[in-house]
């Protein structure tokens, strides 16, 4: 049986899409399996939908963002999970040497660290941009005014590094 | 030209369009080494925070599309057979209701029989409104309601001296005390209510029946207000809402003191 025009671009979408919104996901959350889950079901959510939406890019980042905060006011277990977001029990890598992993431990603690010090918008903003979004993708999905977003992304950007370097 | 802004130089760093002002601000930046000092520096940041942001990325649960789409057309069915079932219920429930409908019905006998079942059941409790008062309990701090019958009496057993009492004859059958504020406990007593007041500013609302033939209100033993028949006395004010505000730090009516301004 052949593929619908539907079908086939929904499998270019989740070709293209689904890695990034993933990382993206874990980035904004620190929990892989949330991560994963949250990606998964927006796909679902998209092949749910039956069409391609006009910007599928902001679509499912809108979606995805609306999940996310469902499940972090749903589920408290979850939130105690994001609440510790502690990379050594995230990390499955091969181990390195001793040094080195006290090393790369302390720096990704500090980067995490500096993230959830962000506020939620600062925090995607940064994310989102680092994903590739531009300017007036970000307005879409984060529901702000075009002209404003260089200087909101130059603050969260600011709030990151300083978070960073504050960090002992 | 003048140096282009920081979020000019900012979105040129970005790779974003600049409106109207691209060409100018380009043929400044091509000509001036401050500025694609500030650009490139701000390219080499970029590229440090998303070298610090990738340290916590992981490998990460990878999904296939097949199984997404299995699962999107899996939800699809279970939809489909709860909303099977739901119509199902509903047409249940309908066709009952038009069977009850038919006089002789056995349907129609079984529900005629668990309404008076019902019924039956009901009867048996008492009204807790309607039941006359002849057995002290407590109710904190909302307030009682109680039929009014020829008599009723309105006691203050403590009260603190900054609340207040107000006093309205309506036309209703039933005596209701409230408090706001403060706390009080309520005893009902053959003839009324007795109000523990603890708390220091609370107003209390008494709704009197125009029928109560005698009615007293007495705060720490002290007589404040009566009824008999439609003459009343008070230490209170009558305020523009029609009530008797009699504070509860009130002294006791004077015996000689004529109030028949406050007739009704």
């Amino acid at each position: 049986m052949s593929e619908s025009p539907f079908e086939g671009d929904f499998r270019a979408a989740f070709a293209t899409r689904f890695p990034e919104l993933i990382r993206y996901l874990h980035r904004l959350s620190g929990d892989a399996a949330l991560a994963s889950d949250i990606a998964q079901e927006t796909f679902v959510r998209l092949y749910q939908r039956g069409e391609m939406p006009a910007d599928a890019r902001a679509w499912l980042v809108t979606v995805a963002h609306n999940l996310f905060r469902d499940e972090c006011r749903r589920a408290t277990r979850r939130r105690s999970l994001l609440a510790r977001r502690d990379p050594a029990y995230t990390l499955a890598d091969a181990p390195p040497a001793p040094d080195a992993a006290l090393e790369s431990d302390e720096r990704q603690r500090a980067v995490r660290a500096a993230l959830d010090q962000l506020s939620e918008r600062d925090r995607q903003l940064l994310l989102l941009r680092h994903e590739g979004y531009s300017y007036r993708e970000l307005a879409t999905v984060l529901s702000l005014v075009e002209s404003s977003v260089g200087t909101l992304l130059a603050r969260a950007r600011i709030a990151f590094r300083r978070a960073l370097e504050e960090k002992p | 030209m003048m140096h282009p802004s920081t979020m000019d130089l900012q979105a040129l760093a970005d790779g974003e369009p600049l409106g109207a002002r691209e060409s100018d601000v380009l043929a400044h930046v091509r000509s001036c080494a401050e500025c694609q000092h500030s650009i490139a520096e701000m390219r080499a940041a970029h590229e440090r925070d998303e070298e610090l942001l990738s340290l916590i990325d992981r490998r990460l649960p990878t999904a296939s599309v097949n199984a997404v789409i299995a699962r999107a057309a899996a939800r699809r069915g279970t939809r489909g057979i709860r909303g099977a079932i739901a119509a199902g219920i509903g047409i249940l429930i309908v066709s009952a209701a038009a069977v009850a409908a038919v006089p002789g019905s056995p349907v129609r006998a079984y529900v005629e029989h668990l309404f008076a079942h019902t019924r039956d059941s009901a009867a048996t409790i008492p009204h807790p409104v309607t039941q006359a008062p002849i057995a002290p309990r407590e109710t904190p701090n909302v307030g009682v309601s109680f039929p009014a019958g020829s008599r009723v009496e309105i006691v203050f057993s403590r009260a603190g001296v900054q609340g207040r009492v107000r006093v309205t004859v309506v036309d209703t059958p039933m005596v209701r005390v409230t408090n706001h504020g403060g706390t009080a406990a309520y005893r009902l007593t053959l003839h009324g209510v007795t109000i523990d007041s603890v708390g220091s500013n609370a107003t209390f609302e008494v709704m009197l029946p125009s029928t109560v033939g005698r009615a007293i209100v007495r705060i720490d033993g002290r007589t404040v207000f009566t009824k008999n028949g439609t003459r009343i006395r008070t230490t209170g004010a009558l305020d523009s809402t029609g009530a008797y505000v009699i504070p509860l730090g009130a002294t006791r009516l004077p015996v000689d003191r004529d109030l028949s301004q406050n007739r009704i």
